[in-house]
């Protein structure tokens, strides 16, 4: 997968939003930093996965990828290209290859319009397939998402949470994209519409050589989905790996207590499995802990190397990343967990 | 833990039926569910959304908003049918003997009144307690619930907590009164997962520790698997099958607990395919004559359209409405 050319890159990309405190105080110094230094790129046709809880940044790197908010610092590259200062021309052909699915299939859809007009409407502002052949392409790619070609001139009430999904994939598709992000596509899904819908991300992404990227919370999902799964802890990546080798070797304390945490409708796996309840609750990104961010709630503490120094996001096995202390030690690619200080 | 096998059950609902009554149509959202819940037991509701879940904890509470009515059936809690009681009756349980966390915490704690008056308000109207026995009490069930700092905490407002502190915010306030049951619809699902672990962790051991039982609402069979002892899954306002959460998720007999459980994506086996139920829950306003998951079933035959299907108690401790059970 490391050897693909990667289609889109992130590079040391930040995000800061500053906060106004009180009514005439204006922009101090204060900012919630979402998205702190950060890099990863996504290879041609690969599905990575980007997890995290509340307020690890996730969705501002997903929305900086889409252009849709301009990063602090830092840049995004899409086909080797920075997509930072693109002309109007070339942002609306950039938008024609990047597309979103979203969260809420209930919001997401305009309740006025019938779903064949939804479905058309990234073709006509973007001047693609005029007349009858617009209409076949609705009819084509509703049959593609499951549903019934004579659905087009159904209104979304129509239709459950899973198929208003559908749309949504429908849309994102309707203008052959490269590329798709989908943000927390199965959050708001009954089991059942949950499994219909990862199934279809995982047969459209073989069928067109798709490029997404799935931000979600739920690590069983992206462990279903992704080649490569993207960690992060308050704004900074923890921990990056290919999807088998961050589930099989989990090295970083937070990523292992969130795979624990993961409730499986199987009660043996239940008992068997390590059970770690961190303490505390997520730090505020206002004002995130010194040196390594998850040193407040991390069951591995090491001590003052931890809160004083920053860790790095070091290759610890080929392809395998982490941000850890207790990997500080191994210089090149080995796999010891020693606990040595840095100094 | 099947608890005290010979005593009888704390709760005992019986063939309960809670219908909305519209203009044009009877929405049947509770059907004729029966179950029980042990003294000191947690048991789980599963089922997807329109299953009746949340109907059946308001009408617990008789609580179910109108047109919706509760037209039949028995709620026996220690053995005296709820349903008899008057409303006076009512108030002086609810928050007492059985007391309820709800969804969303931030929505059921009052913005305007401090987390200490909040707790505080159910001693002093329930307990008759004064002012500062009530605060004093409301700071040990901060602790008891693990909120650092609990005595700082109490001049807190709720918007100044967060997510996973405002829902221990409510199971304080829903302890305060030592219930002999607690009813908690879905308390975990706006929470991150290391929070909700934080939150099953603290029902458990408060269970433990306090002995009360625990009527446990959820979507989501990992954390029936995390936390009860027994579960129910609910399906078009009925019990679909019932019994011990090892066996039922081990080896469930019901087709549609078989499908719940192969639609979820397996921890360590992304390699196998999700198998996703087929077409849609029924319309409660229009229920099949028959089975209500027919239409959905893959061991579907005529008899299970055609008759109504009743729930079996296979002696195990285990129950099921289903012709053709898995073995």
């Amino acid at each position: 997968m490391g050897e693909r050319q990667p289609l889109v890159e992130v590079k040391n990309l930040v995000k800061h939003f500053p906060v106004r405190r009180g009514l005439f105080r204006g922009k101090g110094a204060l900012a919630v930093r979402a998205v702190d230094d950060i890099s990863f790129d996504i290879g041609q046709g690969e599905t990575v996965g980007l997890v995290g809880e509340s307020g690890c940044g996730k969705t501002t790197t997903g929305r900086m990828v889409m252009r849709l908010i301009t990063p602090t610092s830092g840049e995004v590259c899409f086909e080797g290209r920075s997509i930072n200062a693109l002309s109007a021309e070339e942002e609306k052909l950039y938008r024609r290859k990047v597309q979103m699915v979203f969260q809420d299939p209930y919001s997401s859809l305009n309740p006025r319009m019938t779903v064949g007009s939804i479905i058309a409407y990234p073709m006509r502002i973007q001047g693609e397939y005029a007349g009858a052949a617009r209409d076949a392409r609705v009819r084509e790619l509703l049959e593609l998402v499951g549903l019934s070609r004579y659905q087009a001139s159904w209104y979304p009430h129509e239709f459950s949470g899973g198929e208003r999904q559908r749309i949504g994939i429908a849309t994102a598709l309707a203008l052959n994209p490269r590329f798709i992000f989908c943000d927390e596509p199965v959050a708001s899904l009954d089991v059942s519409a949950q499994a219909q819908i990862l199934n279809l991300l995982k047969d459209i992404r073989s069928e067109f050589n798709l490029t997404i990227l799935i931000v979600t919370h739920n690590l069983s999902v992206v462990e279903y989905v992704s080649d490569r799964v993207v960690v992060m802890y308050l704004g900074k990546i923890v921990e990056m790996a290919s999807t088998s080798d961050l589930y099989r070797h989990t090295l970083h304390p937070y990523s292992r207590a969130l795979m624990s945490a993961i409730p499986t409708p199987d009660p043996e796996a239940e008992q068997q499995r390590e059970q770690i309840v961190l303490r505390g609750e997520i730090p505020s990104p206002l004002d995130p802990p010194s040196g390594c961010r998850f040193h407040t709630r991390c069951p591995a503490y090491l001590g003052d190397v931890c809160r004083e120094i920053e860790p790095e996001l070091r290759e610890i096995q080929p392809g395998h990343f982490t941000a850890c202390h207790l990997y500080a030690s191994t210089p090149t690619l080995a796999t010891t967990a020693s606990g040595a200080r840095l100094n | 833990m099947s608890t005290a096998v010979d005593l009888p059950p704390l709760v005992e609902v019986q063939d309960l039926h809670t219908h909305f009554l519209l203009k044009k149509k009877v929405v049947r959202a509770i059907n004729g569910l029966s179950f029980s819940v042990g003294r000191g037991e947690i048991l789980g509701i599963a089922g997807e959304s329109g299953a009746g879940k949340s109907v059946l904890c308001l009408s617990m509470l008789r609580l179910v908003p109108q047109p919706g009515r509760i037209v039949g059936g028995r709620i026996l809690f220690e053995g005296k049918d709820l349903l008899g009681k008057s409303e006076h009756e009512m108030r002086g349980l609810r928050g007492q003997a059985i007391s309820m966390v709800f969804e969303d915490p931030l929505n059921s704690l009052d913005p305007a009144f401090t987390v200490g008056d909040q707790i505080g308000e159910s001693l002093m109207l329930h307990k008759a307690m004064t002012r500062s026995a009530a605060r004093q009490k409301a700071g040990e069930l901060l602790r008891l619930v693990g909120i650092p700092d609990p005595e700082r905490r109490l001049d807190n407002y709720a918007h100044e907590l967060s997510g996973g502190m405002q829902q221990r915010v409510m199971i304080a306030v829903a302890l305060s009164c030592d219930p002999a049951l607690l009813i908690a619809d879905n308390p975990t699902t706006a929470l991150d997962v290391t929070i909700q672990m934080q939150i099953l962790d603290l029902v458990k051991q408060l269970r433990d520790r306090l002995g009360m039982a625990v009527l446990w609402i959820t979507h989501d069979l990992g954390v029936v698997a995390k936390l009860c002892d027994r579960v129910v899954i609910m399906y078009a306002g009925k019990v679909m099958e019932a019994g011990d959460v090892y066996d039922v998720l081990k080896r469930p007999r019901h087709p549609y607990t078989r499908r719940l459980i192969d639609a979820l994506p397996k921890l360590g086996h992304p390699e196998q395919r999700l198998i996703p139920i087929q077409g849609r829950p029924p319309n409660p306003a229009d229920l099949p004559e028959g089975c209500p998951f027919a239409p959905r079933c893959y061991k579907v035959t005529a008899e299970c359209r055609s008759q109504a299907v009743e729930l079996v108690d296979t002696g195990d401790g285990r129950a099921v409405r289903c012709l053709h059970p898995e073995e």
